[in-house]
Parts: C-alpha cells; sequence; structure tokens
C-alpha cells in the first residue's frame, strides 16, 4: 500500500528530475559567465597595463582606473546582455510547450536573469579592476633601478 | 636658498639584495633646485631615473626629506602626494608614452580629465597647446601618424598643460634624431625661459648645454654639482 504523497512524488519523479538537472545546468552556465568575463576583463587589464600606467603617471587616480576597467566591463555586459535576450525571445518559443504559468515573453524573468548576469559580471570584472589600480608607474615608465 | 623649489636632503634610496645587503641608488643626497633653474642629472643608468621618480613622487621607498616648494613630501601620504604630483609635476618620458588609440587632440586632453577642469576649459586649454606647439593641423591624428620628433613635441605640450611649476624629463631625446632632437631642446630652453623649472636626465653632454646646471651622480653619491 501507498501513500497518496508517495503516489504523487513517483508522478512527477521524471519531471522533477529535468527541472533539477536544469537547475544545475543553469547555475553552471551562470559560473561560466563569470569566469568568462573574469577572463575578457582580466586579459584586457594586462591589454591594457601600458595605459593604465601611463594614465596614472598622468594623474588618474586608482578610482579613476576603476571606471576605466569597470566602464569597459559594463559595456561588454549591456552588449553581451542584449544580444542573449534577443536570442533568448526566439528559443523560448521552442520551450514554451513545457512553460506552466509563465509565458514565453516573461517580462519579469526576462528582467532578472538580465539583473542576475549583470550583477555576477560586474564582480567577476572588480577583481582585474582592483589589480589594475595597482599598476605601478615605476614599471610602465621604464624603471630599471 | 630661499627661492628653492626642490629641497633633498640626507635622501637615500636602496634596494634589497638579499639578507641585510642593500643597492644603494642614492646616498645621502643635499640638493638644492632654485624656481626657473634648469637642472641636468648625468649618471650610470638608473641612478637619474631612480632621482627622477623619487621627484616625480611615483616612488616611495625613499628616506630623508623632500620638499616640494613649501610642501613637506616626505609627511605627505601618497594620495596626498599624488594630489600635489598633478597639481605641480610635468612628465615628459624618453619613450614619449602617447597612447595609440587616441588623437593627438585625445593625447592632450588626458591630463585635464583628472584634474578639475570643466569641459569647456579642456577643450580651451587643448586648443591653445595645439596653436602655441603649431600642430593645430595635427589634433586628429593617431600617435603612430607622426614622427618621433612629431610625437616628443605631443609629449612636451601633454606635460606642461595643466600648468605645472616643474618639468621632468626622462631622456627627452633619447629616441630622437639630433635635428628633431635639437628643436626638442630649443623648446625646453624656451619653456625655462619663461619660468618652468626644468629637471632632465640625460647621458648627452650637448643636451647638458642648454641647462644651467649639471648634478653628476656616480654610485649613488652626488660627485658633481655645477
Amino acid at each position: 500500500m501507498r501513500t497518496f504523497d508517495q503516489v504523487v512524488s513517483e508522478s512527477v519523479a521524471p519531471r522533477r528530475l529535468s527541472v533539477v538537472l536544469l537547475g544545475i545546468f543553469a547555475a553552471i552556465a551562470l559560473v561560466l559567465a563569470a569566469v568568462g568575463t573574469y577572463g575578457v576583463i582580466s586579459y584586457f587589464v594586462i591589454q591594457r597595463t601600458h595605459e593604465i600606467g601611463v594614465r596614472m603617471a598622468l594623474g588618474a587616480q586608482p578610482r579613476d582606473v576603476l571606471v576605466l576597467v569597470i566602464g569597459h566591463a559594463l559595456r561588454l555586459v549591456a552588449i553581451g546582455t542584449l544580444v542573449g535576450l534577443i536570442l533568448a525571445m526566439f528559443s523560448t518559443r521552442a520551450l514554451s510547450a513545457l512553460l506552466y504559468n509563465v509565458g514565453a515573453f516573461d517580462l519579469a524573468t526576462f528582467a532578472t536573469v538580465a539583473v542576475v548576469l549583470c550583477a555576477v559580471a560586474l564582480l567577476a570584472s572588480y577583481v582585474p579592476a582592483l589589480r589594475a589600480t595597482r599598476a605601478d608607474p615605476m614599471i610602465t615608465l621604464g624603471h630599471n633601478g | 636658498m630661499d627661492d628653492a623649489l626642490i629641497r633633498l636632503r640626507h635622501v637615500e634610496r636602496s634596494y634589497p639584495l638579499g639578507r641585510s645587503q642593500f643597492f644603494y641608488v642614492l646616498r645621502d643626497i643635499n640638493l638644492d633646485i632654485a624656481k626657473a633653474d634648469f637642472v641636468s642629472i648625468m649618471g650610470p643608468s638608473g641612478a637619474g631615473k631612480s632621482t627622477l621618480h623619487l621627484l616625480g613622487m611615483h616612488d616611495h621607498g625613499w628616506i630623508g626629506e623632500y620638499f616640494l616648494d613649501e610642501a613637506a613630501v616626505h609627511h605627505l601620504k601618497p594620495k596626498e602626494r599624488a594630489a600635489l604630483r598633478n597639481e605641480q609635476i610635468g612628465f615628459v618620458f624618453q619613450q614619449y608614452h602617447l597612447l595609440d588609440d587616441l588623437t593627438v587632440y585625445e593625447n592632450l586632453d588626458i591630463p585635464l580629465s583628472y584634474r578639475r577642469y570643466s569641459k569647456s576649459e579642456r577643450s580651451a586649454l587643448v586648443a591653445d597647446m595645439l596653436d602655441r606647439f603649431q600642430i593645430v593641423g595635427k589634433k586628429d591624428l593617431y600617435p603612430r601618424q607622426l614622427s618621433g620628433g612629431q610625437q616628443q613635441l605631443v609629449g612636451v605640450a601633454r606635460a606642461i598643460i595643466a600648468g605645472p611649476k616643474l618639468l621632468l624629463a626622462d631622456e627627452p631625446t633619447g629616441n630622437l634624431h639630433s635635428s628633431q632632437g635639437e628643436e626638442i631642446m630649443n623648446l625646453f630652453k624656451k619653456l625655462n625661459s619663461e619660468g618652468m623649472t626644468i629637471v632632465q636626465v640625460t647621458h648627452s653632454e650637448k643636451n647638458t648645454t642648454y641647462g644651467n646646471r649639471i648634478i653628476q651622480l656616480r654610485d649613488g653619491w652626488v660627485v658633481k654639482k655645477e
């Protein structure tokens, strides 16, 4: 004999598995997005170490360097988010049959995803930006002891 | 010296070589540089540059006393030093260090963008400088489109655009042909005659003739002051 709860639980088990798997993949995608952003912004900082050093020698404060690096990250994130949202609008049509109580173009979902991704990207760019503020003009300007 | 812009007292700069061993690039430096002086620092590679980094407040690892005008630099925190540097010092580099992705106009605007100038003041100052250095026609060009001499001309214009009292130059003609070098040194002489204090590091005997004092460094010591 099985309880009613057990019957319900067994009946939704395959779907629960799908949802858990989707959640795990979404979390992995978020981590990948953060790692990717971190990598891109780190590369940007390395490429522009000379420029950042020169700017600091000419008067830029650490705050100005943070604005420069995070500003660049924000531009990239804005473009990425926009492209992602447009692609998502098309791809959600394919998933519309699987959705329950949520429309294919649910504004709240789209906005939440965009905000979360922007926040993750900002956090991921903060570390390289902070590293850039420690650029040593003495090295940039060719000090040799 | 009452009209001294720079006073160094017992200044030393060393780098650790190992356990309790140090390599001294500057030892017990006592030096006065007057306002509107044009000083050439000569010496082995590294010594002069270390002096410039010290005077330019990019290096904080020295000991001793450094007075710039009335300010006791040795008592200032890094942030206060940066503010003083922005207000009083301009830099000219051997490698020009113009930013490749920016036009001549934008390169000249960089130092102003980090100081308290309005957008209209910045435009006016850049226009003045382009006019003064006769490079109006090149304002939209990128550094790679300029000759070495023209790039250094922009470098000098950028160094003085925010109205510093002190100009520090690191081998300013080191990468230039002799005629371009002469042009830059004549420009330095003109700026000096207008009241700008200039300290240049150079290995060129000829360049020292444009200044009025020579300071010779050896093994970190000042061995000769003229």
